[in-house]
């Protein structure tokens, strides 16, 4: 403490006390804030080709000097509004912003060429395990009679059954018109797949075709529309169909697969780096969850 | 929202380079195809086999020309997943799991899908990983890929995502010599619609949408390609943002310089007039500009669908424009604009709704030479979900917070609480599908069929729909075996003209309709006629032309409302009521060949369960205080146009 205070009356030291304090009070007066350095909006010859691209390729013609001049100070605009947005840090919890960053990640994920190769092999294993997705369903042509049971009163299926024992007795093999009902339905289909076949009569008509007898009037089926008798010209029974038959489209499927998985596979990757810690509200877990 | 979601500028790059010119040996000429193509099918002279020589359209072909997938940003903002890819699966039959984690599958495939994300920041992200030679010729682009190989692609992802909003991603890369050094989001869409189009079974269009929403209001198209990734990927979309215009007329000349560019062929559908505040089908001026022939007839050439129903409300009729039309309080949203900034007035729904618009149109034409709106009709879904589930019992919603909860019933779809506007998400419809007359499922013919309107637009079910227009129908015709057959001969289908009147003679149509093989049956088929007296005053009448029972019209002209079986506990219905189909040859009584006029076709369901019956069904929770549990779901056709001699 002595010490101090003889120091302090140590002509040196004041001498030095006072200039610091001096040197301190014009420092602090003189603290006008300094230029601060403008950030820089480059717009380099790569960025211009860019936007002129995007307008050619939008209008099929190169943009005038002044179309250019337009879009470039758009640029600027754009640039700027970003930038004080991130500075203000407006992409923060950002829903479409964070989801944009997700999906463009998505897309860097994405598999490159080699790896969309399957391997000898692979695609015949895919077809075998995927078989239920192939199989072609039963192809068939026929002609049908059509009774419609509003305006027989309930006497539809007798009615029909009634015409199938003379179309038996009179082998009537070519020709059905006017018989039946009138019908929007087509009268004959030539050789369909049963989806087409299902599309206009219905599921329980194209189901009951697989069990009709080739060549020969057959029936009554019923229908969502009524009730038919139907000739079955030619049945192709549904078959499983090679490799070589489908090979694109199985290729096509097995590279979906195996996009999904890699992007899988490369979502796990990242997500080791992240100890992942979910604070469920006490007791609701389990609500939560669902 | 569109337009606030829209109005974030986001960084995207599209990358292009200049692609080698591609031969234009192939010159499509769809009018002249449709002309020969006709004449071929529909020639007088009868061949002995009644199935030789006939390839007129036999059954209509199912889709959705109006679908959103994750590569939409709002889409993707409210949570959806789904990609074109998945959107393509689903709709040609395959079971995928929803957004929101639900498995999910249509009772049976679509014939056709249209993938329509905004083509405004639809995103555009580098291609690196492709090993292209000119990427790894680049310093930093080998490094980037080395760390990709070596299993740091989360390093080089990021490094590469700094590049870019730093600008400094390397010039040698972004200008790949003669390809593009970059895979963006329509190249990804073109590739997703090429792998699954499969001709004769589905076919998957490439296409887009452009959003223009100036003001909340809704002048929003669909651009559909005719063509294959060929020609398609030569261009990009157009857009609202730089270097695009929210102004239809500069889409049409986008659309002009794609055919000119490519020898392809684009079609443009707008939607929700109901939703433009008065904007949709402008009469006087549109964007400043008083409207001419030459409006008139580039409308006409690019926009020969609307898509009068979907998710945001039916735009068909409206009750105020068509007081006499009890069908008409059908599915509306009429509060006011897309994202509820200015409120409805009456005034503006004149210029909004389609049958408004067509008789307009007649109007227009004698002002101006040409019909502007001389459109045929559709149906789509506009799901912002990948999904095109539009079956009452089957629908996964709009958007995809909107996928099957017990909460989609009571949440808010659009509040502005500065208008006050509130849009309840139990108002948004599971509605609808574009039917198409075309001769095979493939791109050209469904696209040709489009052009030459030969389409219908349904709410959702499958119905199968007739329209023919001519002279000589009589009512025998109606009682042939194979109506189109006749149809086709004697007259024109949906979309078509009826040419100059022969004396003394008035218009007859042959109409048929089958119930969706699955679905409801009939209650009734109705003939909208629109026309203009010699005065210029436009009037439209319906018709009641077959109905299911005997029913029999009242002193209004009217038939009776066909009933109801619905159980909206059970969710049920039956067909005890209705017809399966609907008959008739019907001649217009009140024809005069002086005045120009149209014709469609609107077949009416018997009442259903509404998808919110289901939901209140299979969830148990309880609709709120007005929400409508039933509806009669319907189709629209094309019209057939009349007009006299010149």
């Amino acid at each position: 403490m002595s010490l101090l205070r003889q120091m302090l009356r140590e002509p040196v030291v004041q001498f030095l006390l006072i200039g610091a304090a001096t040197f301190g009070a014009y420092l602090y007066l003189d603290r006008a804030p300094p230029e601060p350095p403008r950030e820089i909006v480059q717009v380099g010859a790569g960025r211009i080709a860019q936007i002129s691209e995007i307008f050619a390729r939008t209008w099929q013609r190169p943009p005038t000097e002044e179309e250019l001049q337009g879009l470039v100070q758009a640029f600027v605009k754009e640039e700027i509004y970003y930038r004080e947005g991130r500075k203000l840090g407006l992409d923060q919890d950002d829903t479409i912003f964070r989801r944009r960053l997700q999906q463009k990640m998505e897309f860097l994920v994405e598999p490159d060429e080699q790896e969309m190769i399957p391997d000898e092999g692979e695609l015949a294993a895919w077809l075998e395990k995927n078989r239920q997705n192939y199989v072609v369903p039963y192809r068939a042509s026929f002609r049908q009679v059509y009774f419609d049971p509003a305006r027989r009163d309930g006497e539809a299926m007798v009615d029909a059954r009634a015409l199938l024992s003379s179309l038996e007795e009179e082998d009537v093999s070519t020709g059905n018109s006017g018989l039946g009902d009138a019908t929007m339905l087509p009268r004959s289909m030539a050789l369909s797949g049963r989806r087409q076949i299902e599309a206009l009569f219905g599921p329980k008509f194209a189901s009951a075709l697989e069990t009709l007898p080739l060549a020969a009037w057959s029936g009554p089926v019923r229908s969502d529309y009524g009730v038919h008798l139907v000739r079955l010209g030619a049945f192709e029974p549904e078959r499983q169909p090679g490799l070589d038959e489908i090979r694109e489209i199985v290729l096509r499927d097995w590279r979906d697969e195996r996009r999904r998985k890699i992007a899988e596979q490369r979502y796990h990757a990242m997500k080791e780096n992240y100890e992942v810690i979910v604070d469920w509200p006490q007791g609701s877990a389990e609500e939560a969850r669902q | 929202m569109t337009r606030w979601l829209l109005s974030l500028a986001m960084a995207s790059f599209v990358i292009g380079a200049p692609l080698p010119a591609v031969s234009q040996d192939f010159q499509s000429d769809s009018g002249s195809l449709t002309d020969l193509k006709a004449e071929r099918a529909f020639q007088d002279k009868k061949a002995y086999s009644p199935y030789a020589d006939r390839n007129f359209p036999t059954r209509p072909l199912f889709g959705d020309t109006h679908l959103h997938t994750s590569f939409s940003m709002d889409a993707g903002a409210f949570g959806a997943r789904l990609t074109p890819r998945d959107a393509y699966r689903f709709a040609r039959g395959e079971q995928v799991t929803a957004s929101s984690g639900q498995p999910v599958k249509l009772s049976r495939p679509l014939d056709f899908l249209v993938v329509a994300d905004h083509s405004d920041n639809m995103g555009f992200f580098p291609d690196l990983f492709a090993g292209k030679p000119n990427v790894l010729a680049d310093p930093t682009g080998r490094k980037w890929y080395n760390m990709v190989k070596n299993g740091q692609g989360n390093e080089a992802a990021i490094e590469i995502i700094t590049a870019f909003s730093h600008n400094t991603f390397p010039q040698e890369i972004y200008y790949g010599p003669g390809q593009p050094a970059y895979k963006h989001a329509w190249q990804e869409t073109i590739d997703a619609a090429e792998a699954y189009n499969d001709p004769g079974r589905f076919t998957a269009f490439i296409g887009y949408e452009w959003t223009s929403n100036t003001d909340g209001n809704n002048l929003h198209r669909n651009v559909i390609f005719r063509d294959n990734g060929d020609k398609a990927s030569q261009v990009v979309p157009f857009t609202v943002y730089a270097p695009g215009s929210d102004n239809p007329v500069h889409l049409w000349e986008w659309m002009a310089a794609y055919e000119d560019k490519t020898g392809g062929n684009v079609l443009a559908i707008p939607h929700n007039g109901n939703l433009s505040n008065g904007v949709m089908f402008p009469v006087e001026e549109a964007f400043g500009k008083q409207l001419d022939s030459g409006y008139a007839e580039t409308r006409a050439k690019w926009e020969r669908l609307y898509e009068t129903t979907q998710t945001k409300g039916t735009g068909e009729a409206h009750p105020y424009l068509s007081p006499n039309d009890e069908f008409a309080d059908f599915e509306l949203w009429d509060k006011g604009n897309l994202d509820g900034s200015v409120p409805k007035t009456d005034a503006m729904l004149e210029f909004e709704y389609s049958r408004s618009a067509l008789k307009n149109g007649l109007k227009l034409e004698k002002e101006l030479g040409v019909n502007p709106y001389k459109f045929g009709l559709i149906g789509s879904s506009d799901a912002h979900t990948g999904l095109a589930a539009m079956a009452e019992e089957n629908f996964f919603g709009k958007t995809t917070p909107q996928e099957p909860s017990p909460e989609r019933m009571k949440a808010v779809f659009v509040d502005n609480p500065a208008t006050g506007i509130k849009i309840m998400d139990w108002e948004v419809g599971a509605s609808g599908y574009a039917a198409v007359w075309a001769e095979d499922n493939t791109r050209e013919a469904l696209w040709d069929a489009m052009y030459r309107r030969e389409t219908y637009a349904t709410t959702g079910p499958r119905m199968v729909v007739r329209f023919f227009g001519g002279w000589d129908f009589a009512q025998a015709d109606a009682e042939d075996r194979l109506p189109a057959d006749i149809g086709y001969t004697k007259g024109v289908p949906m979309g078509g003209d009826l040419g100059n009147a022969p004396d003394g003679k008035a218009p007859t149509f042959l109409i048929a309709a089958l119930k969706d093989p699955i679905g409801a049956n009939l209650d009734r088929y109705q003939i909208i006629k629109g026309w203009m007296d010699a005065n210029g005053d436009l009037h439209e009448k319906i018709y009641d032309v077959a109905w299911s029972g005997d029913r029999e019209p009242g002193d209004d002209g009217k038939v009776p409302a066909v009933g109801s079986t619905v159980d909206v506990e059970a969710a049920n219905w039956t067909n005890t009521i209705g017809a399966p189909e609907l008959i008739a040859v019907w001649e217009d009584p009140d024809f005069d060949p002086a005045q120009p006029a149209f014709y469609y076709g609107r077949v009416i369901e018997i009442p259903t369960p509404r998808w919110t019956a289901y939901d209140a069904n299979r969830f148990g929770s309880t609709p709120l205080e007005g929400t409508r549990m039933t509806l009669q779901e319907r189709a629209y056709t094309s019209p057939i146009w009349y007009n006299p001699e010149e």
